[in-house]
């Protein structure tokens, strides 16, 4: 490669290697040392902290007890769920369950606010609000457990690195497909056109 | 600024086809043209084109600042009503954006002259970024080109970086999954162009077609492998988005966004009035106003431009010249609301066989900074489906 002074306009070295020839991408590990959420044990918390704006920890208590119904684990013998969790009770029982089947759920015993990943411009320096999870008290570990039983710490209070991470679960059962791309489709003139959802060639003299 | 023809690398279709450039030619019409490229001063780049692309872009991103909190601009947008809020908490948290293009008529002397901004969905990336750098890096080595010439071009070096950065900062959900529309060669290459760029950074990306989103029963959206979708980036048109049948489930699916939602306001030509009346007469502008129904069924006078709000690909655009010209396109766009823009014509620069050039500057913006250019050029003043790429380089006189 020819030097260039420190002055050019242009970059001194590029390449690819997705396009080209393919390497291995180089993960980077996540920093296990930021706070990324709050674990709380009550509604009342919410007063009592002043990482997160008062409104919004109580939106996300309820947003927490929302997903506690669709989310919470479920058992089918009282006696198992007691054991593990305690203060357990009937599911509800879902419209399209066969008649005679029970099951069981413990009562949420708490819920964590994960902090949103983008922290710019929150007012007053609250931490923004990335996701919310309803958690529940394992009495043989002592720990909060989410509803797909991970781990989030053994206490109330500031969580670290991911056990924050509420945002989103890595996966989730896809029950419909295809509900962006209509526009496309409608207008043509995207198969390998020279036109593209840019506007390429959308610049008249104007 | 000249225009200088010169001899193409014997081999560049054999490297095109081996970085991943599939659409150098396009329906058998050459896209990459490198038998002629454009000369520039440095200070035509760094005071005609760098320094107005940054001033542009601050003054635009002013503009999203006082349109989120605007029920009266939001409408003149045209952005639908459902999607202001969403747009809005977009913006409040600055959910971080990666790049636009703006098209600017610069001939080499006169102020350039701000077409439109391409901000949500801006393509001709790899072309200008890599591929245009390559020519002239090679061009170097063969001793074609002269040691101090130069390019303005940092736009991969800065896509790297941003990715970089957003990801140490951990303002994006990993992996980032990348989409674009299904049949669409050139976009699938531009989105794969941009998967390198992250991987360079360290971020671990996946691909799906745009088709092929779905959506889990928490209203989560998900991918082929039922992967929930984090960060998207989609290089698909966000008002687009807005009417299909998944776009009431935008908001409360947690994704995050890329280009953001907020970019919905750059991406309108609405904002070219909007800039107008605020920076009436900068020299960088072209006069602009919103037309209303009246306006709009009236007789376009000469010297002006219609153009819809949600155009694209230069689609349902009237003009008429000074001299009374007349000149119309078809397309999917009408019905909506529209613009007017004052014409200010293309440059034109004659080849050698006397053929009519008429080159566009697309001006690029990395994260928020200025970051480099690509020309395309057309055989008609207006750049249409048929124009090519050709590079640049800075050349001391």
């Amino acid at each position: 490669m020819t030097v260039h002074d420190r002055n050019s306009k242009r970059s001194r070295q590029l390449r690819l290697v997705l396009m080209a020839v393919s390497v291995p991408a180089v993960l980077t590990g996540c920093g296990d040392d930021q706070p990324s959420g709050k674990v709380l044990t009550s509604r009342e918390d919410c007063a009592a902290q002043t990482e997160i704006a008062p409104a919004e920890c109580e939106k996300a208590y309820q947003q927490a007890l929302v997903e506690h119904e669709k989310l919470a684990p479920r058992f089918e013998s009282e006696k198992e769920c007691n054991d593990q969790f305690g203060a357990c009770q009937p599911a509800p029982v879902a419209a399209n369950a066969s008649a005679g089947s029970h099951s069981y759920m413990p009562s949420m015993s708490g819920f964590l606010i994960g902090y949103a990943l983008s922290q710019a411009m929150q007012p007053r320096g609250y931490y923004g609000i990335g996701g919310v999870s309803p958690l529940y008290r394992d009495y043989r570990s002592g720990g909060y457990l989410r509803p797909g039983g991970e781990l989030v710490g053994k206490s109330s209070g500031t969580v670290y690195g991911k056990q924050g991470n509420t945002a989103l679960p890595a996966r989730a059962m896809t029950v419909s497909r295809a509900g962006f791309g209509s526009s496309a489709a409608a207008r043509g003139g995207f198969g390998g056109s020279r036109s593209s959802g840019s506007s390429r060639g959308g610049s008249w003299g104007g | 600024m000249k225009r200088i023809l010169t001899t193409p690398r014997p081999d560049w279709r054999e490297q095109a086809q081996s970085l991943g450039f599939h659409f150098h030619t396009i329906d058998g019409e050459a896209y990459w043209d490198e038998s002629a490229y454009y000369a520039f001063g440095l200070r035509q780049i760094e005071d005609d084109i760098e320094q107005p692309t940054q001033e542009l872009h601050d003054m635009s991103m002013a503009l999203v600042d006082e349109v989120v909190g605007s029920e009266e601009l939001l409408t003149r947008l045209a952005i639908p009503t459902d999607y202001w809020d969403w747009i809005a908490a977009s913006w409040r948290r600055r959910e971080p954006h990666l790049y636009g293009r703006m098209d600017l008529a610069y001939d080499g002397r006169g102020p350039a002259k701000l077409y439109e901004l391409n901000y949500d969905t801006p393509t001709s990336l790899y072309e200008a970024a890599y591929f245009q750098w390559l020519w002239l890096e090679q061009a170097i080595a063969r001793g074609t080109f002269g040691e101090g010439s130069d390019q303005y071009n940092r736009i991969q070096e800065l896509l790297i970086e941003t990715f970089a950065t957003l990801s140490r900062e951990k303002r994006i959900a990993t992996p980032v999954h990348f989409a674009a529309v299904e049949d669409s060669v050139e976009d699938r290459g531009t989105v794969r162009y941009l998967r390198d760029c992250a991987e360079q950074a360290g971020v671990d990306t996946l691909e799906l077609s745009i088709e092929g989103i779905g959506l889990s029963k928490e209203g989560w959206f998900t991918d082929g492998d039922d992967r929930v979708i984090k960060t998207l980036f989609k290089l698909y048109p966000l008002e687009w988005m807005f009417v299909e049948e998944y776009g009431p489930k935008l908001a409360a699916s947690q994704v995050q966004l890329i280009e953001p939602a907020w970019k919905a306001i750059l991406s309108n030509k609405g904002v070219l009035p909007l800039l107008w009346e605020r920076h009436r007469d900068h020299p960088n502008l072209l006069e602009a106003q919103f037309e209303d129904a009246a306006a709009q069924t009236a007789e376009l006078p000469a010297g002006w431009v219609r153009k819809p709000l949600f155009s694209r690909e230069g689609a349902n655009i009237e003009l008429v010249s000074a001299s009374g010209e007349r000149l119309r396109s078809d397309g999917p766009y009408q019905d909506g609301p529209t613009i007017r823009q004052a014409h200010h014509p293309l440059p034109r620069f004659d080849g050698d066989d006397g053929a009519a050039n008429y080159p566009l500057i697309g001006s690029w913006v990395v994260a928020d900074q200025a970051a480099g250019m690509g020309i395309r050029e057309d055989a008609s003043p207006i750049t249409q489906d048929t124009s090519r790429f050709v590079p640049h380089a800075i050349i001391e006189d």
